[in-house]
């Protein structure tokens, strides 16, 4: 049970994080803990925490556009700390640079524009986390 | 600088000189000095050396007299008893003496000689007889005195030959050691002396040789170098005089001495006479262009005449009036191309080839002119030549005579062919036409332009805008979604749910819906997650095992405490089932809340946005709320505007103002849009919203870099931009300024650089009536 993985959703909109905790719960409930984060900044404290308390972070799906720390630092800061995470940029408008920034820095895993298809979401998270799971060898 | 080797050699020569001298009288007057007190202590030793002799001497005699006055008493026992063997003993005693040469002993007696010995080859002879010869030493006699019968008798005496010889020589040797001591001495002082004199030399000859470069470089740094910056100075004069130079250095040479005053004073002779010599210059220039100028223009005239006259430009005509015979000469005719023979001989057969527009005007000058009514004939009409075109010509003439009555009988001119002026005349006017016409398409374009620039202000904001759009419509597509499958599952649960559930669980699962429907709002994330942390400490204290999942979805449902009362739907064996539908249910309800949300905040943007697309529409005056105007366009730039700039708003409560509110629109956009972009979007926007003394005052302030003094008049000024091309067109704030003054208000702009800009907008409310 301890070996949960975490899938975070960081967006400044409560309702986009609000509709996208619904759509993930429906796929990851009961495998995976899905936490939502206001900020940049609040999802590396969950990341750090989760972690500290034996959590495997999986899964970042963060938006650009936030006050604070934009979505290419928090990603590229993520990176840093958990190289093998997922991470998905889901962005309504994003700076074309920051995007390849993201790319060549964070080993950004996709870009999805909003506004976005659950479907396609769902499979390049699964995407993602195949290609986790071999590389882990589990 | 060949002054300063002239100088250099003698100054070192002369300081040589002077302290070699000086040095010379030193060292006489010290030796002086040191010979006398030599020859005053060489004195006073030999005097001490001659008393010790002395000394010596008279302790020597006075010790031989008290030997001989011992010796006497010795000598009268022996001479009293007649004892000769006896006192041959102390006499030898007294001849061992040092000196002792002979010792007589005379019996006064007898008159004879009683004893005498003396000293031959180192032996003592003792007998009667005396040597000859004693008379050279000296003798030291004393009487032998005895006591008989208590007389005194007087037996004679006892003589000492003594040779003082040794001594004398003893205190020779003496002196003479003494004296060399003395020489000794003096050696050495004279050799300190001279090893002094070398090392003082030396000393002097360094300190002659540092005067005379000290004074050396004093002359070369207050009289040489000003020299030669006189001297540079006056050859860059002479240079520029003559010519050899463009401009001219004054001297640079600055102070308060006399080369300072010169350099100042020839500098200002300087100044004073390459202005001379720049206005000679000038002067000449100008001459020597008016010259060419002049020259120019009479070549012009001349080669004009020559041309006209050699071209038949010109041409003259003269009228018989009387006879009425016009002619005009050869060569003009043949420029007119008509035979001068073909031609009728009257005014009229000219007339006829006059070009019927002009004929009128023609008719009219000449008539005035014969009447008398204008002092000069001349005008300008147009004559057809033979092969059908025409020619301008300027015509003037004069009455050349008159009858006795004063009648004109003879008028006679030129003509001269100003085609080509008339010509160029009409190009001008087309010129200017064209000029017209061109000025108004600039127009045109301009007000093009502005609307364009509109267009570009509304692309700005696009980009930003499809991110606030897209947002609200990313959460009601996924919450459309979320709805579908949670009602699909809510509808798919029910039935078998309450089959499960006993009458006391049912309660507490409907107890769990109205507190998930009661829930207003969405919690913010940080809370949530306090929330959950609380629940599952709680639960994992009631032995629950996933605590953690089943806190977080109680408080998606609402719990905020004591989630033990939901214990038995929780230990439930079906417990995710029971739970997944409650949150199913629930869920329901919060993404519609979500699309209301969203569909109220994509609604306010396109309001906003409507509002901004209808600038154009001319509109009419309709009182508006201007705090209300400034947020249509602040929701616009609300995506901007959140990521780093905080923005500070101040409303205060004003009337109602009578404007043309989607053109306001346009000011605060523009405004707005600078202020964003001096700041870069990181810093305080501040918009005040005030009213005094019958006008609306908006202010919109920046913390960004500033406008620099130089361009602060030229912000204004159509076209003037300084963003990137292709960023602004350069029309923004002079859009603002005329839609400010369409509304009989004012513009004032403050800033400072590095610290911001301030733009404030006066609004007067209009008079009321």
């Amino acid at each position: 049970m301890m070996e949960q993985g975490i899938l975070l959703c960081v967006d400044d909109e409560m309702m986009v994080l609000s509709a996208l905790r619904d759509q993930l719960r429906r796929v990851y409930d009961h495998r995976h803990l899905i936490e939502i984060a206001e900020s940049a900044e609040e999802g590396l404290e969950i990341l750090d925490e989760l972690a500290g308390e034996g959590y495997i972070p999986l899964v970042i799906i963060s938006d650009w556009l936030m006050p604070g720390m934009k979505g290419d630092e928090f990603l590229i800061e993520a990176h840093r700390r958990f190289p093998h995470v997922i991470k998905i940029m889901l962005s309504g408008q994003a700076d074309e640079e920051a995007v390849l920034r993201a790319r060549a820095q964070a080993n950004l895993h996709e870009f999805i524009v909003k506004p976005w298809c659950a479907e396609v979401l769902i499979a390049s998270i699964d995407a993602g986390l195949d290609a986790f799971w071999r590389r882990e060898g589990a | 600088m060949k002054i300063a080797y002239k100088l250099l050699i003698p100054l070192v020569m002369i300081f040589i000189l002077g302290f070699g001298l000086l040095y010379a009288i030193w060292i006489h007057s010290e030796r002086a000095m040191i010979d006398a007190f030599e020859e005053k202590s060489s004195r006073v030793i030999l005097d001490q050396l001659m008393q010790d002799r002395q000394r010596r001497l008279e302790i020597e005699r006075g010790y031989l007299e008290f030997v001989a006055s011992m010796a006497a008493k010795v000598a009268v026992e022996f001479v009293s008893n007649m004892n000769y063997e006896g006192i041959e003993q102390p006499i030898s005693e007294l001849l061992a003496l040092d000196g002792v040469k002979a010792v007589q002993v005379f019996d006064a007696t007898t008159d004879q000689t009683f004893v005498a010995a003396y000293r031959e080859g180192g032996r003592s002879l003792v007998g009667t007889e005396l040597p000859q010869g004693l008379a050279d030493y000296q003798q030291f006699r004393h009487r032998l005195t005895g006591h008989f019968d208590a007389r005194d008798v007087d037996y004679g005496y006892i003589a000492i030959y003594y040779d003082d010889a040794p001594l004398l020589g003893e205190i020779d040797a003496m002196e003479r050691v003494s004296l060399g001591r003395i020489e000794q001495i003096k050696t050495d002082v004279q050799h300190m002396l001279a090893q002094r004199i070398s090392f003082q030399l030396l000393i002097f000859a360094a300190a002659a040789l540092l005067l005379a470069g000290g004074v050396f470089l004093l002359v070369y740094r207050f009289v040489l170098v000003p020299l030669r910056a006189l001297h540079l100075g006056l050859d860059g004069f002479f240079a520029f005089l003559q010519r050899q130079e463009d401009r001219i250095e004054p001297i640079a040479l600055g102070g308060g001495d006399e080369f300072g005053d010169m350099a100042r004073s020839l500098n200002k002779n300087i100044e004073v006479s390459a202005e001379l010599l720049q206005s000679i210059n000038a002067l000449n220039a100008t001459l020597e262009q008016k010259v060419e100028a002049r020259t120019c223009q009479l070549r012009l005239a001349n080669e004009k005449l020559e041309l006209s006259l050699e071209g038949g430009r010109l041409g003259s005509f003269d009228w018989d009036i009387p006879r009425d015979r016009y002619s005009i000469d050869a060569g003009w005719a043949g420029m007119l191309g008509c035979d001068l023979g073909e031609m009728g001989p009257g005014l009229a057969a000219w007339k006829s080839l006059i070009h019927p527009e002009d004929l009128a005007s023609v008719n009219e000058r000449f008539g005035r002119y014969l009447a008398g009514e204008v002092p000069h004939y001349e005008s300008q009409y147009r004559v057809r030549t033979k092969d059908g075109g025409h020619l301008w010509i300027l015509a003037r003439g004069k009455i050349v005579a008159r009858d006795p009555d004063g009648r004109p009988v003879r008028v006679a001119g030129t003509h001269m062919d100003i085609t080509h002026i008339k010509e160029t005349e009409q190009r001008l006017l087309d010129a200017t036409q064209r000029a017209e016409r061109a000025l108004a398409e600039l127009q045109s374009t301009q007000a093009q332009l502005i609307h364009s620039e509109k267009m570009a202000a509304l692309g700005h904001l696009i980009a930003g805008v499809a991110h606030e759009i897209n947002t609200p419509l990313g959460a009601v597509k996924s919450s459309g979604t979320n709805i579908a499958h949670s009602l699909e599952q809510a509808l798919g649960n029910l039935p078998g749910l309450f089959g499960l559930l006993t009458q006391e669980e049912v309660s507490l699962f409907l107890d769990l819906l109205a507190r998930a429907r009661a829930q207003t709002g969405i919690l913010p994330s940080r809370e949530a997650r306090r929330l959950t942390r609380g629940l599952t400490e709680e639960l994992e204290g009631e032995g629950v095992t996933g605590a953690r999942r089943i806190a977080d979805i109680l408080v998606q449902l609402g719990v905020r405490d004591s989630p033990a009362s939901y214990l038995p739907l929780i230990r439930h064996p079906r417990s995710d089932f029971i739970l997944d539908t409650a949150y199913s249910i629930a869920a329901i309800a919060t993404n519609a809340a979500n699309i209301n949300h969203a569909v109220e905040r994509a609604a306010k943007i396109i309001t906003a946005l409507k509002s901004f697309s209808r600038l154009d529409a001319g509109g009419k005056r309709s009182e508006t709320d201007l705090r209300q105007n400034i947020e249509t366009v602040l929701t616009l730039y609300h995506n901007q505007i959140k990521q780093s700039t905080e923005l500070v708003c101040r409303y205060a409560e004003v009337p109602p103002l009578s404007c043309y509110p989607d053109e306001l629109c346009q000011v605060w956009t523009n405004l707005v849009h600078n202020a964003l972009q001096a700041m870069d979007s990181r810093g305080t926007l501040r918009i005040v919203l005030e009213a005094e003394k019958g006008v609306a005052v908006v202010t919109v302030a920046d913390t960004g870099g500033g406008i620099a003094p130089e361009i602060r008049e030229r912000i204004f000024e159509p076209f003037f931009t300084t963003k990137r091309a292709g960023e602004g067109s350069g029309l923004g704030l002079d859009i603002v300024r005329k839609i400010v003054a369409k509304h009989g208000g004012h513009l004032e702009m403050d800033s400072e650089v590095g610290v911001g800009t301030t733009f404030k907008v006066y609004l007067p409310y209009p008079e009321p009536r």
